[in-house]
């Protein structure tokens, strides 16, 4: 069926053909007997040649408009761009949230199909899950600062030793800040995140907690940090292969100079480093996201010098301000 | 019947330049891009107006770049992407206004052409003024086959109807289209989709 039905019927060539013929579509073997047609029926063969102008007018049309359809306005271009841009970050969003629901049925189906195999070996299928794109890590687990509220039980230095042991060409001193009003409350290992980690924390003047997570990563994976409440700021950076969060009080100016003093005393390559086993040329702490004003180096600091002396405090802070922790990189160490 | 309309024209034709099954994400941003300016020139003189026919192809393009399937299940892009601006051109076809300028509009497209001669240049427009009174869904096959070059088939695929759907309708379109240029835009269309 061609769509012409009996409207064709008065030839042996029916009317798809002619415009067969004029687009160039005609079978080579129908090609003379339409052309034998054409050269006895005038009226066919004037509106053929008629149709073969309006192929020619559209071809000059499409030539002539080859400039403007090629120009695609600039706005119009900018406008795409962010357009694919957007819609882009979402599907990123979606596809990475999809994942991690992808990853948790895997993981139930896969604890299924252990159970499965146990009754009955022939069952079992293998499930091979390929995220599209990387996923990020989350070296701290859940959403940061919700434990600001409580107190960690743990003991800090024995936390931070422990995390020391995951550590093979960093050191990490515990910053004294007990001059910026900060007192030391103790620290936890943490054990939901993707990489050794531990949370420590202090209390201001008025109570209120600010944390220090630092984690050990092992890859070169995107790292994800998790929001923070309104009420709270949340500051980001990484060196080698420590990551670093800190979160506090929004309003808290103090937490700018807590970085640098962070950042002065964990994560160095110092002396203990050896030769060409630093993770980066020089030290360069960065913050790789800041919630508040940028961070000022350490080379040109803004903020005024930590004192050296300890200000009194209620906790029982030890003699030594800085307490150095030995890194013994082999083997980690478990509490 | 001594001519199929409809042939199995991956035997005798290149495949479309859009197809390719191992696709990539990258390869696929630089096929839509090779396909903008068909997009354009067809929707100018489907629309008969360039801010209309811009927002028309953005949409489109905005539209295709945002679908969530898999761009792999695409088999022909360019198809794909004439098929999505003609739902959007339908969708909106009531709503969209009408060219309110006091310029005609084929003097309007006639502008934008390369210089031609004057000769040429009262043809083109006669003949985009023609297509103007076309229906749309005459003018939509006329321009399809004749203006982007697309088979029978793909023109079919494009607009959802079947191959023969579209023959009758690129014959009553050239035909009136013939009539309206020998006698001028003045001459009434019976209008048959």
């Amino acid at each position: 069926m061609n769509g012409f039905g009996a409207a064709t019927a008065r030839s042996t060539v029916d009317e798809g053909e002619l415009h067969a013929l004029v687009d160039g579509r005609l079978p080579a073997g129908r090609r003379a007997a339409v052309l034998a047609h054409l050269l006895t029926d005038g009226g066919d063969r004037e509106r053929v040649e008629a149709y073969r102008r309006q192929l020619a007018g559209l071809a000059r049309i499409r030539a002539g408009l080859d400039r403007y359809a090629e120009g695609f306005a600039p706005e119009l271009q900018q406008a795409l761009a962010d357009t694919v841009r957007r819609v882009r970050r979402r599907r990123l969003m979606l596809r990475g949230a999809a994942g991690l629901v992808a990853a948790s049925l895997l993981l139930l189906a896969g604890f299924g199909a252990v159970r499965t195999w146990q009754a009955e070996p022939e069952a079992v299928t293998a499930i091979v899950y390929e995220p599209e794109f990387p996923l990020p890590e989350f070296p701290f687990g859940g959403s940061l600062g919700q434990t600001a509220t409580a107190r960690p039980e743990g003991d800090r230095e024995r936390s931070l030793a422990w995390l020391a042991g995951h550590l093979r060409d960093q050191t990490l001193e515990l910053p004294d800040l007990r001059g910026l009003g900060l007192v030391p409350v103790g620290g936890q290992v943490l054990t939901r995140g993707s990489a050794p980690a531990v949370r420590l924390a202090w209390t201001d003047g008025q109570g209120r907690m600010v944390d220090l997570y630092v984690g050990v990563v092992s890859s070169d994976a995107e790292q994800a940090f998790t929001m923070v409440g309104e009420s709270l700021v949340s500051l980001h950076w990484r060196r080698g292969r420590l990551v670093f969060a800190l979160v506090g009080p929004a309003e808290s100016p103090e937490l700018l100079q807590v970085v640098q003093a962070v950042i002065a005393g964990i994560g160095q390559g110092g002396e203990t480093v050896p030769a060409g086993k630093a993770s980066g040329p020089a030290p360069d702490p960065r913050p790789i996201r800041a919630a508040a004003e940028p961070v000022p180096s350490a080379a040109t600091p803004t903020v005024a010098p930590l004192p050296e002396k300890a200000a009194p405090a209620a906790d029982p802070a030890p003699a030594n301000p800085v307490v150095p922790v030995k890194v013994d990189a082999e083997k980690p160490k478990s509490l | 019947m001594p001519w199929d309309p409809n042939p199995d024209e991956s035997s005798s034709r290149p495949a479309p330049s859009g197809a390719s099954p191992a696709r990539t994400r990258r390869s696929v941003d630089e096929e839509v891009l090779e396909h903008v300016s068909g997009l354009r020139r067809y929707a100018l003189l489907l629309v008969g107006d360039p801010h209309d026919a811009d927002d028309l192809v953005q949409e489109c393009l905005v539209r295709v770049i945002a679908q969530a399937r898999s761009w792999r299940e695409v088999n022909d892009l360019r198809a794909y992407l004439f098929t999505t601006l003609h739902n959007i051109f339908v969708d909106g076809h009531r709503r969209r206004h009408k060219h309110r300028g006091d310029v005609p509009i084929e003097t309007v497209i006639a502008d934008l052409l390369a210089p031609p001669r004057q000769q040429d240049w009262v043809e083109l427009r006669d003949l985009i003024a023609a297509l103007q009174v076309l229906p749309k869904e005459q003018r939509e096959v006329v321009l399809l086959v004749g203006l982007e070059g697309l088979s029978y088939l793909e023109a079919a695929n494009v607009l959802g109807v079947p191959v023969g759907t579209v023959m009758s309708r690129l014959s009553r379109g050239r035909e009136a289209l013939r009539r309206l240029v020998t006698h001028g835009a003045t001459a009434r269309l019976r209008v048959v989709k």
